[in-house]
Parts: C-alpha cells; structure tokens; sequence
C-alpha cells in the first residue's frame, strides 16, 4: 500500500488540529469492493484503502484521479453510473481532499474514491463528461474550495455572487460577525475601515468655511442696499451704548409682558369678575381682551420676580438655596413612594 | 338534407420565414417557479431553445455553519434545508452522528422516527399535488384536496412536535421526548384519512383530461440520462430504475416490512405524478406495519450518552431516502466536538441540474410543467 500522494509526502510540520485527524486507518474486509477495484484498475494506480463507518474509501493519487474514475464507471465489474456526491475536505496544511461517492445501479456497490491536491493552486480535470452531474458539482467545489476543474465547459459560481473568488469553505476563511462583509478579507476590511478615524474630510470643512462667508458677505451687502436700521447689526458691532440701550427696552418689554400675564392670571383667579379699573399697563392688545379684573386684596401679591442678572450675590445665593431645598425635598418624597411601591409590590 | 360544401383553404408555410431567438427572463420571483429560482429561457417563438439556471438566492453557508457548532447544536438548521421534509432530514443527520460515535437508538425511539418520517413523505408528495395540479391547470381544486389531507398530518406533527413545520424533534440517540399517550391511536386515525384523502386526489386528478393531456410525453428522461445527472427518488424511478435506499441500501428497520417500490415506464412528468402516487400508497402500508409492530413502551433514548459528543475521528456518507431523492450527509469527524466537515448532498440540486436536459426542445408552457414535476424545494438547492 503505497501512499504515492505528492501533498501528504512534502507536507511542513502538521498543525495540532491535523494531528489529532490522524487515526489508524482501518483496513477494508478482503473479497470487498477494494479486491475488486485492485483488479480492475491498472497496475500505475497505486490505491490506498481504508474502511470508513459505511463505504470503503480509495485513495489514488491526483495525476491519475480521472483515469481511476473513467476505470470506475466503464469496467464490467464496477460499472459505477451514479455519481451521488462530489466535494472535498480542508485539511488544512495537509492539502485539500477531494471526494467522490460512487454508486452502481447495477451492481448495487457502493465505493468512495479520493484523492489529495495542495492548498495552493489546486487543481484537477474534470469528470463532467462522465457524468453530467459533475456540472454543477465541480462549480460548487470550485467557488466554495478554490479547485480548479481543468477542462470544465462552464467554470461560473453557481451558488455565490458572480464576481466571488473566494474559498469560503476553506478553514483559513473565518466565519466572520455579521457586520464584517462576508467573503471580504477581514484584515484587509480593517485596514481599509478603520473604525477610530473620524469620517470628516479637511477640504468638506474648508469648503463649509468659505461657503459661510460668502454668505454674510452676501447678506451684509443686501442689507446695505436696503438701508436697513442699525439693530439689525450683530451684537458683536454695536458700541457700548446702542448695547446698553438696547439691553434697556428689553428688559422693559419684558416687565410689560410680565405685568399683562399677571393680570391675566388674577382675571382667571378672580372668576371672571366685571372689569372695574384698568391695569396700568396701557398695552395696545390688553384692550381687546375683555376684562382685567383687580389684584385680590386678600392674597398678598407675589414679590415680583427679578430677571437673574438683576439680582444681587445675596439674593442669587437665597435663591439657589431655595431651588436644592426644593429639589432635595422632592426627590425625598420620590424616595419614599418608591419604598412604599416596593412594599406593597412585596 | 343536402350537404354542406365546405372548402378548406390551403395553410401556407413560409419556408422562408427568418424568425429571431429571444431571452425571457423567468423569476427569481415568479409563482410557478416554487421559490427564488430564476431561468433564463432562450426562445424560438413558442419553443424552448435553451435555458439557463440561476441559483443560490437562498444560499446561507449552512455546512459552514454547522462545522461551526457542536454536533447537537447544529440539528436545528437541518430542518431548514428541505423544510418539506424535516423529520427526513433531521433522521439523517442523526443518523449520521449515531454512525460516526457508535450510538445505537432504542428500537422504539427507532419506529417512532420512521412513523414520522414516512407520514412526513406523505405530507410532502400531498404538497406536490397541490402544487402540481395548479401548475398544470386545475386552479386551486387540487390544492385545496390536497391541503385538506396535508393540514391533518400537520396536526399531527403538531401535537407530537409542537411545531407545524421545523419540529426538531429528533435528538441524537432517540427522540427529544415521549410521543403523546394518543400517538397510535391518532397516528391510525389519521392514516384513515390519508388513505381517504389519496383516493379522492387519484380520482381528481388520475384520470382528468386536462392532466393527461398537458402531462403525457412532457420532459421525458431515459433512464441513462437520469443516472448521469444524478437524479434520484420519484424522477430517477419514473423512468424505470427501481432505485430506493430504503431497500437497495437498507438502513433502520426498513427490512422488517413488506412493501414495493413503484416505477414508472416512459419518465415523463405524468409518470414522476402516478410514482409519486403510488409511493403515498405504499407509505401507507409502511406506517400502518409499523404502528403494529411498535413496542408499547420502552426507552425513547440511548441510555449512557455524554453531555458533550465529541465522536472518533472518521467519516461517513449517510444516505436515506428523502420525499425527493438521495438525502445524504457526508460527515468527517476530527474527534472534536465540532464536525471538521458537513457536507449535504440534497436531491433537488441535482434532480434541478437536469432541467435544462429536460427542456430544451419544449413549450414554454411545458417548462412550467417539467420544473413542477421535478419538485424542487429552494431551499434545499442552496442550502
């Protein structure tokens, strides 16, 4: 029983996962299929016999692979005319070994004919031609081991992308996490999609930069054109007074605002009572508002509300102190109806 | 009475009449192609020159996948290959792990798997006459017989699995757990029912005008042609190659029956329809020995199983006979608790890759037909 495998013979040192794949190989009974192919193949085809959990499975060497398939299919005590299965296993630094499954309709035999390729450059001839379901099991073998079928008609992918040239059954392929691109080198994918760098380019800022002034400039000229009044300036360009006379009128927008919501407020509290006075605040829509009752004289008027920027540190700091009681008493009574949930929820 | 004249005016063919070949895309989604397949058909006018299969829309790695998982952990992606005939497939790929660790399944838990899987080949040819008779032009009639019978086995399924269709049931070693105490009995009534059911579809659809009339002589396949495409079960039998594993290559308790495997003589789509017919019929009488011969209690698991399986290194090509053809795991064993190799030979890839054989040379219509008869689950072809 000589091996004759060139694969196996010049294999480097075996990884840990190929040695544990060693096992003694179990011969066939004698008078078996093995006797019977020993006759029938030529004496150039050294055969390797091993019985497996069901079938006895040949090992031939690659170079003479198709002629042991052609003696298989047309040698009157074989007649193998069934071509059940075809691929092959990734031993990895072993090679690859390709494996056919082999049936008689008229003999009723059963027979595994195998042979080994490197991992590099794989290639065999075809068999399509003795049997036509070899089509499309070559194609198979060919896009998910990278086995090149010498001879095939029609050498496309058949289950994968058309463009695919990667061997995904291979072990050196990982099965990659989802949001890895399948078939895509992984390595070359990091390289390429760095995940730290961030995705703003130089030139889109600049461009963004330039984009922005041509804008105000733009708009500075509409502005001029139309003789617009000087408010509309930015805040950045006013002098010092037009600030703090602008500053004036707002806060005395807002006490107008303030005073008419107040008012409002006491309308609602008061029940809708006739209008007997005024406010004193003689803005243009209270008027067509239909009443604007007086302040009630028995609930004291709230202390008017100062804007933040008009209080004083004292004042600030009162304030402040008020807001964490607040904040500190409410998140006690959160604290507390927590607990009670619980208990009861216990 | 006189006579009416009638005078027929000559047909003129132009001999000289140049007519263009044109390529009509069909699917990938397209209702008569029974799943994402897609043909390119190149056409002469009405007929079929050549046509060209695309496949593997479906195809999700699942041998990667299971050489990725232990051997228990990948059972669940075994009913998705061919979600027609679960039970079938989840029985071969234990079968195949029982082979490679030396597990032998209690004989109970044995019959119960082999009441399933037959039931579930009954299942299956019913979905095929469902699905056949609206291809070749009854319009829902046949689906509607046919599913009245397939929704009572699916019941069935139901209560002994709790699952309508991925039941993953099955465990190395045996069964997940006891069948329900009504198991014979119902499994008896419903075989009642089948048999009810097969006879109403034979007088639908056996005899009907329109199934001989679309059906005879379309796609027909000699026998050699068969074998060299590989195409196996109802296909392979039709045209006159008595091949069955159950018997040619027996495996489980197979031989403790008596039964015949049906074949066909001509190999043309009417032949593929009456195997198929007669194999229900003969599934029938299969279960029916079965349930009497079945031990009334007994282990459902081998007993003394390790929590993790981790097999001696070897192989195996386990190969059953599934509702469509050869089912066949190869399977190689590093002694690890992963297979270091799963490889699934399903029956509709390469019953598929016969097609264009079949058709050129047809209607377009007839395509329809052929690619009906060869009962093809996409799934299963893309794995």
């Amino acid at each position: 029983m000589t091996s004759g495998t060139e694969p196996q013979a010049k294999a480097p040192p075996k990884s840990k996962r190929a040695e544990k794949a060693e096992r003694i190989k179990e011969p066939p009974p004698p008078g078996g299929i093995a006797d019977i192919y020993r006759a029938a193949l030529p004496a150039s085809i050294p055969v390797e016999a091993e019985q497996t959990k069901w079938d006895v499975a040949l090992t031939v060497p690659a170079p003479q692979l198709r002629e042991a398939l052609r003696v298989s299919r047309e040698h009157p005590t074989l007649q193998m005319d069934l071509l059940r299965n075809q691929t092959a296993v990734d031993w990895t630094d072993q090679g690859l070994e390709v494996v056919y499954h082999l049936y008689s309709t008229a003999l009723r035999h059963a027979v595994t004919i195998k042979a080994w390729v490197p991992s590099e450059n794989p290639s065999l001839p075809t068999v399509s031609d003795l049997w036509r379901m070899a089509d499309w099991a070559e194609r198979e073998c060919r896009e998910m081991f990278g086995i090149e079928f010498e001879g095939h008609p029609d050498p496309r992918n058949l289950l994968l992308d058309e463009d695919f040239d990667l061997p995904v059954l291979r072990k050196s392929h990982p099965l990659a996490p989802i949001e890895v691109k399948q078939g895509v080198d992984v390595e070359y994918f990091a390289k390429e999609h760095p995940r730290e760098t961030p995705p703003v380019r130089k030139d889109d800022a600049e461009g963004d930069d330039e984009r922005a002034q041509r804008i105000a400039a733009a708009k500075k000229q509409a502005a001029a054109a139309a003789g617009a009044p000087a408010e509309t300036k930015p805040a950045q360009e006013l002098t010092p007074e037009e600030l703090a006379e602008k500053k004036a009128a707002q806060v005395e927008r807002v006490k107008k605002a303030r005073a008419l919501a107040a008012a409002a407020r006491a309308a609602k509290a008061g029940g809708g009572a006739p209008a007997a006075a005024k406010t004193e605040t003689p803005a243009a829509p209270i008027e067509a508002k239909p009443a604007a009752p007086p302040p009630a004289p028995a609930t004291p008027a709230p202390p008017e509300k100062k804007a933040a920027t008009d209080l004083s540190p004292e004042e600030l700091a009162q304030k402040k102190a008020a807001q964490a009681e607040r904040v500190k008493r409410a998140r006690e009574l959160a604290a507390k109806a927590r607990a009670e949930k619980a208990k009861r929820g216990g | 009475m006189t006579q009416a004249q009638v005078t027929v005016e000559p047909v003129v063919v132009e001999e000289e009449f140049d007519t263009v070949d044109m390529n009509i895309n069909m699917g990938p989604q397209h209702p008569s192609t029974h799943g994402v397949f897609r043909m390119v058909l190149t056409v002469d006018g009405e007929q079929v020159k050549d046509v060209t299969s695309y496949i593997g829309y479906m195809h999700r790695g699942g041998e990667k996948l299971t050489e990725n998982l232990d051997y228990r952990g990948a059972l669940g992606y075994q009913d998705r290959t061919d979600y027609l005939a679960a039970f079938n497939n989840e029985w071969v790929y234990c079968n195949a792990i029982e082979r490679l660790a030396g597990i032998e399944a209690p004989e109970r838990a044995e019959y119960v798997r082999l009441i399933l899987a037959e039931l579930n080949r009954i299942l299956s040819h019913f979905m095929f006459m469902g699905a056949f008779g609206t291809d070749v032009g009854f319009f829902g009639t046949a689906f509607t017989w046919a599913f009245k019978e397939r929704e009572r086995i699916q019941d069935f399924f139901e209560a002994v699995s709790g699952d309508r269709l991925m039941y993953n049931y099955f465990r190395v070693g045996g069964l997940a757990w006891e069948p329900y105490p009504t198991f014979v009995e119902d499994a008896r009534w419903l075989l009642r029912q089948v048999e009810a059911g097969i006879a109403d579809i034979d007088e639908l659809m056996t005899n009907n005008e329109i199934m001989i009339s679309r059906c005879r002589d379309v796609g027909r396949m000699s026998a050699e042609d068969a074998i060299s495409y590989g195409v196996t079960g109802p296909l392979l039998r039709a045209a006159g190659v008595p091949l069955d594993l159950r018997v040619d290559e027996p495996y489980s308790i197979y031989d403790r029956f008596d039964w015949e495997v049906p074949t066909g003589l001509r190999g043309d789509v009417y032949d593929r329809y009456l195997v198929r017919l007669e194999e229900m019929r003969q599934s029938v009488r299969i279960v029916a020995q079965a349930l009497d011969q079945m031990p009334a209690s007994g282990p459902i698991m081998a007993e003394g199983l390790p929590k993790v399986l981790k097999p001696p290194p070897g192989e195996i090509y386990m190969r059953q006979e599934n509702p469509r053809g050869e089912y066949g795991i190869y399977m190689v064993s590093d002694g690890s608790d992963k297979p270091w190799r799963m490889k699934v030979r399903s029956p509709s890839f390469h019953n598929l890759s016969s097609l264009r054989h079949q058709v050129r040379g047809s209607y377009i219509a007839d395509a329809v037909i052929i690619l009906g008869s060869v009962d093809i689950v996409l799934c299963e072809v893309d794995r």
